[in-house]
């Protein structure tokens, strides 16, 4: 009986475990569980990676229709330093300011998004909200600004907003800012009240603005930092490099100037812009001894680049930030008074006093244990723990512990990397005291000792710059493998060169490796973060990377070898196995004119897909004629493995 | 599902995230961080395994992961439980973040195959799945194939989601899927049976 396709609705509900009509092929189906054998194995991520991604989530809930992943758009890498605004709050009172046209917010959220911001630092008490309707809750490093979102320092804190283009956003203590727009076209910033430092990336598609009551600051392709005083209406701006945009409204009477590098324009915004504006020249040396603006300085050099007029009091900001009181002292009384806001919040949780962590290692389990004196640990602990020093919550990985819990051990840490642990009193979503930080070693895995009873074997063979490699395993192998290489020997995971094989596969091969050079191969029982057995060590002498080019063979001795006799009833071909692993057929190859005959290019005369025939009859040859046999092999990764070239004429 | 045995299909069932209380995490998750967070923790293996087998590449399927959670994370208040599933709402989310990748990448192939095309006799197929192949074959195989065509072979035969399902991923009815199954097996096939080195 010939079998039909099954039509689509009958593979369907076959696939569903239906049973197909009689007079249809089930090869369809029989393909389809082959697959699902065959699906792709599954390399490991990273062992932090889950713990890094989950901490960028840690964040406040997102507003609806605000496109989260728009804020993923890389950062751009070169800061355009332009012009900073640094603006102080005045101290003598006014009149009421109404507010200027230009201070109306205009709706981000409508507009096309692709920029956002991220919150890269908190110190003290700085809070969030999605929306100015929603409650007030803790900040943490790692949330997302998205449109809509507010800040606010109430206390002595200091938080930085990096946006995704590279501006930076430095919000002083008793600040409060919110992210009318944050989008590729324009960022606004409604800061209602404190003092602000603003460092804008040059972007002349996208206008970066501040709006107050009193006015709006505009950075003309550059950056800035607006202060403004809610009570007394008063609203300061220093233009500590390039210039920006000064629009002030009162009363129906406007005001728009541009302020020049090293200048302060000072507002009362209780009279109008002609009357209560006053312009004057910064000086560096006092300015840079208040703390906000030393410590913004000091974030500056980080990033490369003092700016403007800072650049000459360098030197002497970062004393100032560091806490010289002398020079401090330069300050005038209001200067005094805007230190007095914020004084001295280091930017990094300090190591602390009230948890002392002590740990050791267990292979690759690191068993902690900490002691708490005089800190408020009621909702527990974040056991955390980075490659790199300082590991935060959120942030870094992170395990939590109860509050009555004195030890932990955190297992499958990564073989031969250095890790740094710390414990932290948790607190609702952050960590608000930390303990000393241990950094803890994990040896590479050691290799077993290979003996002849090893329950991995390896072999393989080279062509070009790939190694194929089959392998046997006893054992349980669930977990997988890893296939390693290096140029130096005994090769190990992690460490070398490795791939991920699941733990079905028994052959693979290794492409693209370094020409006419000593490889040497292992496979390995991969275990989760390392291999705990390895098999012997194979080394092949690679050659130069093979010509793409359609129909090329790879040479192959030592197998495939072929002799031809002429034989009663054709001729008689006879090889020596082929042992290339992931073999799929056997071609025997023939041809009348070509002396160097290969699969495709030749076409050949049978097929044989089992590996361990090797004899053919080939009862079509043509007395008289002169035929160049060859044993050409084909594998899984599609390279084509070629024997001698016998010549024969029949008879 | 294709399952040998009643089982293995039991094993498989168990071993997922349960459909309907993930959905319940989902709605609780438009107002809950936590709920959202243990929906991460049963998921991300899931989405970062399905990404991965499609991509071949960890780095690279780390990266999509995280933007198919942050994107998931962005629009958990859109989540609708009457449309369907959270999981069949995050493997969406996930199969848009890698349409995405790949016509970024400009190798997307877009066009449906005709079907008239050369079919793969089933004699070929039979021979195909006697001699066996293995999983790098088939991701070799499928470079190029048409994107529905590899998600409907990913979702079905590796992440092994039910046609209601999957229904819900590609946002098709029976009939289109039916099709799709059916001409993604048959292209795949023959991919399979004339280039063993595709």
């Amino acid at each position: 009986m010939t079998h039909r396709e099954p039509t689509p609705d009958e593979l369907l509900s076959a696939l569903e475990g239906k049973a197909l009509p009689g007079d249809a092929h089930d090869a369809y189906l029989r393909l389809g569980r082959a697959l699902e054998r065959a699906a792709p194995p599954v390399e490991e991520p990273d062992v932090f990676f889950a713990g890094r991604l989950k901490a960028r989530l840690a964040t406040p809930m997102p507003q609806p229709r605000v496109p989260i992943a728009a804020l993923l758009l890389p950062l751009v890498g070169v800061i355009a330093i332009a012009a900073v605004v640094f603006a102080l709050p005045r101290q003598n009172p006014a009149a009421p300011a109404a507010a200027p046209e230009s201070a109306t917010a205009t709706d981000a959220s409508s507009k096309i998004a692709g920029l956002g911001g991220e919150l890269t630092l908190v110190v003290g008490d700085v809070r969030w909200r999605a929306t100015a309707t929603d409650a007030w809750q803790a900040a943490s490093e790692g949330a997302q600004i998205a449109p809509g979102a507010e800040l606010d320092v109430p206390g002595n804190g200091r938080a930085i907003v990096t946006l995704d283009d590279g501006s930076a956003v430095r919000l002083n203590g008793k600040t409060t800012l919110a992210f009318s727009a944050v989008t590729r076209e324009a960022v606004e910033i409604r800061e209602s009240r404190g003092t602000a430092y603003y460092r804008v990336v040059k972007d002349p598609n996208r206008t970066f603005t501040v709006v107050t009551e009193e006015g709006t600051v505009t950075a003309l392709g550059t950056a800035f930092a607006v202060a403004r005083d809610a009570e007394k209406k008063t609203l300061d701006v220093n233009c500590i490099e390039s210039k920006v945009k000064i629009a002030l409204a009162k009363d129906g009477t406007k005001l728009e100037k541009e302020l020049g590098q090293g200048k302060t324009l000072s507002y009362d915004g209780k009279k109008s812009p002609d009357a209560g504006t006053k312009e004057s020249a910064i000086d560096p040396q006092k300015i840079a001894v208040v703390p906000f603006f030393a410590w913004n300085i000091t974030q500056d050099a980080k990033e490369g680049a003092p700016l403007g007029i800072a650049a000459e009091v360098k030197e002497l900001a970062e004393a100032a930030d560091n806490g010289d009181t002398e020079k401090v002292a330069l300050l005038t009384e209001e200067e005094q008074a805007l230190a007095a806001v914020a004084p001295e919040p280091k930017p990094a949780p300090a190591p602390v006093t009230g948890i002392t962590l002590s740990g050791t290692l267990s292979g690759t389990t690191a068993k902690l244990s900490w002691k708490v004196n005089g800190v408020d640990v009621s909702e527990g602990f974040k056991v955390v723990y980075a490659k790199q020093s300082g590991p935060t919550y959120p942030g870094s990985s992170a395990s939590f512990q109860g509050s009555e819990v004195r030890s932990a051990a955190i297992g499958n840490l990564p073989a031969g990397n250095t890790v740094y642990f710390r414990v932290c009193a948790y607190h609702g979503g952050g960590c608000s005291t930390y303990s000393n930080e241990v950094k803890l070693v994990v040896p590479a895995a050691e290799p077993k000792p290979v003996s002849g009873d090893v329950p991995l074997s390896l072999s393989g063979i080279v062509s070009g710059t790939t190694a194929s490699v089959k392998w046997t395993a006893t054992g349980d192998v669930s977990g997988g493998f890893k296939l390693v290489w290096n140029k130096t020997g005994s090769p190990v995971y992690p460490g070398d060169n490795a791939t991920y094989i699941d733990g079905g596969t028994r052959a693979s091969s290794i492409k693209g490796l370094p020409e006419n050079t000593a490889v040497f191969i292992r496979i390995c029982r991969y275990t989760g973060s390392g291999c705990d057995v390895y098999s012997n060590q194979v080394t092949l002498q690679t050659g130069t990377a093979p010509v793409k080019a359609t129909g090329g063979y790879s040479p192959i001795s030592g197998q495939q070898q072929l002799s031809v006799q002429q034989a009663p009833n054709g001729m008689q071909l006879n090889w020596t196995p082929s042992t290339i692993p992931n073999f799929i057929y056997y071609k025997v190859v023939r041809s009348e004119t070509n002396g160097d005959p290969y699969y495709p290019n030749d076409g050949y005369v049978t097929a044989i897909s089992n590996q361990s025939t090797t004899g053919y009859t080939d009862t079509s040859a043509i007395s008289g004629t002169t035929y160049y046999y060859r044993i050409c092999a084909k594998d899984g990764d599609g390279i084509v493995w070629c024997g001698n070239v016998v010549t024969i004429t029949a008879e | 599902m294709l399952h040998t045995s009643e089982g293995a299909a039991m094993a498989m069932t168990d071993a997922l995230p349960h459909r309907d209380e993930d959905t319940a995490l989902a709605i609780r998750a438009k107002t809950e961080r936590e709920a959202f967070g243990m929906l991460f923790d049963r998921w991300l293996p899931k989405i970062y395994g399905y990404i991965y087998r499609r991509i071949g590449h960890r780095e690279t399927a780390e990266d999509l992961a995280s933007r198919a959670f942050e994107k998931a994370y962005g629009a958990i208040r859109s989540f609708d439980a009457k449309k369907g599933s959270w999981s069949s709402w995050m493997y969406r989310i996930a199969t848009n973040v890698l349409y995405d990748h790949y016509r970024s990448a400009k190798d997307v192939v877009l066009l449906e195959e005709d079907a008239a095309e050369a079919l793969p006799s089933k004699e070929d197929l039979n021979l195909l799945v006697d001699r066996g192949f293995d999983a790098v074959r088939v991701r070799a195989a499928m470079e190029g194939m048409p994107e529905r065509y590899k998600s409907a072979i990913a979702l079905r035969f590796f992440e092994e989601r039910t046609t209601e399902e999957m229904m819900e991923i590609l946002e098709v009815k029976r009939g289109t899927l039916a099709v799709l199954m059916h001409r993604s097996l048959r292209a795949l096939g023959r991919r399979l049976v004339e280039r063993p080195d595709a």
